[in-house]
């Protein structure tokens, strides 16, 4: 008897063995009705809206929020029973660019294997949140002067800054485009540190917890865009970018969405390129954000390919991880 | 035929030396001999088969020539070869010779006695044991000649032990105070070699310790363990399945009646090391048992009580003896769309290629139809119950009856919380019909089984209400004729009808989805034959059997296959 209490002692796992068979063959009602928290929200406040429903069965489920002005869209999805604070909390995050606006949302429940939809009354964005990092550009208070922004003579030209309700972020963003049919060269700017008041971007010293941000679009029927952004470091610190001696990295993107995206790169990551092939850096070869001096966004495309245009938005660094848009 | 000439030059002059030799007692032969001759005929009403081949005739002779070599008093060895000649090749064209068996055993220093190569061996019935399956439970005179042989051929014996190959050593110690004698066996054999590459040589090791405390009570430690061996291959994976087992056994004769009180209880654990995605499984079980014998009345009854965690691998004592992953040799596919047929009894009670010899671990697959409350024995995991039985033995020796029944339940429920109820139940009785009659000498022994099993599960309908039933019954006759020679019939039914969902599970034996379990089928082996007794160790049988299928439920062909049987056996 002493053995059977000593072997009944130990704990033995009592949940159900295998997948439920409710879930596999049960019939799917909803049993609390599709819920918000809340009508408004200040996300900027840290304010959060939580869905809430529940169902018969485990299902694979999905909260579709979107932005009436903007078409943004957040999707907050689980495979459970239950939408609750552990798997249905909005924090104003974005799925889909655009980012949302202070605008008025609505929110759809999906299960589409059971092909049912649920709406709740639109919910209103008193502000949005905010993004933390070292913000190079979002194109809301126009053009910095300490840019330098060259265009070439092409046609078609259109290298400024555009108002828009489908912007990325806010309501600006940058148009970059024309035809230029006897360089690559399209338009380019130049961000220096100087032009925020600095002699260097003041990033973190590790490569590997710096990201470099940047929200992206191109037109439909456009297919030959190249985005080329420059990244210059003052390893010696002398307030100078010596081309010979020191690094410059780059980030070349082809072959966009036609759609707005969120493109996130790690310092670390960067590579040398020279004339779009990978190269050894000119440098000390060591990835160092805190010594970053310039920042040159190029747009480019072949010259036989005609028009090109890419639109831009939000150009950010971030700490220890991609941007959250 | 150049190396058959060889080969059997060298047997006879093997077997010469050998009588010479034989007269000093120091080596001599053992093993057995058959013959069988099977012609099967197909038929099948069905529209759906026209092609199907309806006879089929098939056969071997078969000797096993067993060298038993004692150089000293203290060694054995034996080496046993055999010869078999499948019917259809010529001039030993259809030979093939085998190495059957090979062993040495011995006694070191007067006490410590060992056996190496092969060995049958088994612990108890939740560390190590080869349980005999619901199907295969009730031999009768038909189906179980060609069964006992299926069963030679794969070393299963009456003592549930599993054929291995590998090392074991057996001594006890004496003592004059508080304890008698205390045993220590200790085993060590592989179950699977290694490939040199990815698969690492699987180990079985284990061994008991029992200690008898006096006439009346003993106490036994046993352990086993499936393990893989590292370094033999680059595999970074290693599986483990130890299990402990503690039990107690308590004897007492009160008045007429001798008691017994039995525990067994432990632990198992089942893990693939260095593999992130495997669980690790680890469950507990117990039984105890008691039981009681009045020898004056033959009568005798047991009953137990046991509880088998859901996660509880044992696989030593879970091993099933049919592979049901297999399909059998005769008739495999049949049909216009040549469909492999599905295992049935006649397969079951003379297909060795159904069989296991390897203990494997995790649960393997099992069929409803022939035991769906403990496919894995005892050792089933996910069941609590209640097992009686009762038999009485006339001391006349008249008649027999008894009595079964098992009362069983998941412990955890299979996707729900409902759990499964398991009833098991069959009733017997044997007559000696010329003990009952004084004028009547010749032997006459007819018997009849009733058995049942049944699975349900209350207030779940999901997909449908669980509820699969099985019934078998068999009936037997043993009529002496003349002299050596009986008259042996069987009448055996087999239905399976209900629904069940049954578990799938994954490599790591856990459930992981579930299969819709629905049949309404029927199989039935009726036969006759006259079976001639040489001696105790030898007979010729000739039977005539039909086998009949048929599954309502699922679009499966429904036949029968008769057969005409010839089988001779001898052991010497």
């Amino acid at each position: 008897m002493a053995l059977i209490l000593t072997a009944a002692a130990c704990e033995r796992d009592e949940e159900i063995l295998g997948p439920s068979l409710n879930d596999l063959y049960g019939d799917f009602q909803t049993l609390e009705d599709f819920k918000a928290s809340r009508q408004s929200v200040d996300f900027s406040a840290d304010q959060s809206v939580l869905f809430s429903a529940r169902f018969s069965k485990t299902v694979d489920w999905e909260v579709h929020i979107i932005g009436k002005t903007s078409g943004a869209t957040k999707i907050i999805s689980d495979k459970s029973n239950l939408i609750d604070n552990t798997n249905g909390v909005w924090n104003g995050t974005t799925t889909l660019l655009p980012m949302f606006k202070a605008e008025e949302c609505m929110a759809v429940l999906k299960v589409e294997e059971e092909n049912f939809f649920d709406t709740i009354p639109l919910i209103q964005i008193d502000s949005i949140r905010s993004v933390e990092g070292y913000l190079l550009a979002d194109f809301e208070n126009g053009v910095n002067p300490g840019w330098t922004i060259f265009a070439q003579s092409g046609g078609n030209m259109s290298f400024n800054i555009v108002q828009s309700d489908s912007s990325a972020q806010g309501s600006h963003f940058y148009d970059m485009g024309g035809e230029v049919d006897f360089d690559y060269l399209i338009g380019l700017i130049d961000m220096p540190a100087s032009a925020y008041g600095e002699d260097r971007f003041p990033l973190n010293s590790n490569p590997n917890n710096v990201y470099f941000n940047v929200f992206l679009d191109k037109p439909a029927g456009i297919n030959n865009e190249i985005v080329l952004f420059q990244f210059r470091e003052d390893e010696n610190e002398d307030g100078v970018y010596q081309a010979a001696s020191e690094d410059m990295y780059s980030i070349e993107l082809r072959g966009l969405e036609t759609n707005w995206q969120s493109v996130s790169i790690k310092y670390a990551d960067m590579i040398a390129l020279v004339n779009g092939a990978p190269a050894t850096p000119a440098g000390n070869g060591v990835h160092e954000p805190h010594k970053l001096l310039q920042l040159s966004v190029l747009f480019l495309a072949d010259p036989s390919s005609g028009y090109s245009q890419t639109l831009m938005d939000n150009i950010i660094f971030t700490e220890n991880g991609p941007i959250e848009p | 035929m150049r190396n058959v000439k060889i080969i059997t030059t060298g047997l006879l002059s093997l077997l010469l030396s050998i009588s010479a030799y034989s007269q000093e007692k120091k080596i001599w032969v053992s093993g057995a001999a058959r013959g069988v001759m099977y012609a099967d005929e197909y038929n099948s009403s069905s529209e759906n088969d026209s092609t199907t081949a309806r006879k089929l005739q098939s056969g071997h002779a078969m000797v096993d020539l067993g060298v038993n070599i004692q150089p000293n008093e203290n060694i054995l060895i034996q080496s046993m070869v055999r010869i078999r000649n499948d019917y259809g090749g010529f001039w030993g064209s259809g030979v093939t010779f085998d190495v059957r068996q090979l062993y040495i055993k011995g006694i070191i220093g007067g006490f410590l006695r060992y056996q190496l190569g092969d060995i049958n061996y088994k612990l108890s019935p939740y560390t190590f044991q080869n349980n005999v399956g619901l199907v295969n439970k009730y031999q009768s005179n038909i189906t179980g000649i060609p069964l006992d042989q299926l069963q030679y051929d794969l070393f299963y014996n009456d003592d549930n032990t599993w054929r291995q190959q590998g090392a074991a050593v057996d001594f006890a110690l004496e003592f004059s105070k508080i304890v008698d004698e205390v045993e220590f066996n200790i085993f060590t054999t592989r179950n699977r070699p290694s490939d040199q590459n990815t698969i690492d040589d699987r180990l079985y090791s284990g061994g008991s310790m029992v200690i008898k405390q006096s006439k009346n009570l003993n106490l036994g430690l046993q352990y086993a363990n499936l393990y893989d061996y590292s370094g033999t291959s680059n595999s970074t994976i290693f599986l483990r399945n130890p299990v402990l087992t503690a039990s107690a056994e308590y004897t007492r004769t009160i008045g007429k009646i001798d008691f017994n009180m039995g525990l067994e209880t432990g632990r198992s654990t089942l893990e693939w090391s260095g593999d992130d995605l495997a669980p690790v499984l680890e469950d507990y079980f117990y039984d105890i048992s008691a039981s009681a014998n009045h020898k004056k009345t033959g009568l005798s009854a047991n009953v137990s009580y046991r509880d088998v965690g859901a996660n509880f691998r044992s696989a030593g004592a879970q091993t099933i003896q049919v592979n049901y992953d297999r399909a059998p040799i005769a008739y495999q596919r049949i049909g216009n769309d040549q469909e492999l047929r599905a295992i049935g009894l006649m397969d079951v009670y003379r297909d060795a290629s159904l069989y296991q010899t390897q203990i494997q671990a995790g649960l393997m697959t099992y069929d409803p139809r022939y035991d769906n409350a403990t496919p894995y024995g005892r050792a089933t995991p996910n069941r609590r119950g209640v097992s009686l039985e009762v038999e009485q033995n006339d001391l006349k020796k008249r008649w027999t009856v008894s009595a079964q029944t098992e009362i069983l339940s998941d412990i955890v429920g299979q996707g729900t919380e409902a759990l499964k109820g398991y009833n098991t139940s069959s009733v017997f009785i044997g007559l000696n019909i010329d003990k009952f009659i004084s004028a009547y000498s010749k032997e006459l022994f007819i018997s009849a089984r009733l058995g049942m099993q049944n699975t349900s599960r209350s207030d779940e309908e999901i997909p449908e209400k669980v509820d699969l039933q099985t019934n078998f019954n068999i009936f037997d006759l043993r009529a002496n004729i003349a002299g050596g020679l009986d008259l042996i019939g069987e009448y055996r039914i087999w239905k399976t009808s209900g629904f069940d969902m049954q578990a799938e599970r994954n490599e790591y034996s856990q459930i992981i989805d579930y299969s819709e379990y629905r049949i309404d089928y029927n199989e039935s082996v009726i036969g006759a034959g006259l079976q001639y007794n040489f001696n105790s160790e030898s007979r010729l049988s000739l039977m005539w059997q039909t086998f009949d299928w048929k599954d309502n439920a699922a679009d499966a062909l429904a036949y029968d296959i008769s057969t005409w049987t010839i089988y001779f056996t001898m052991n010497f």
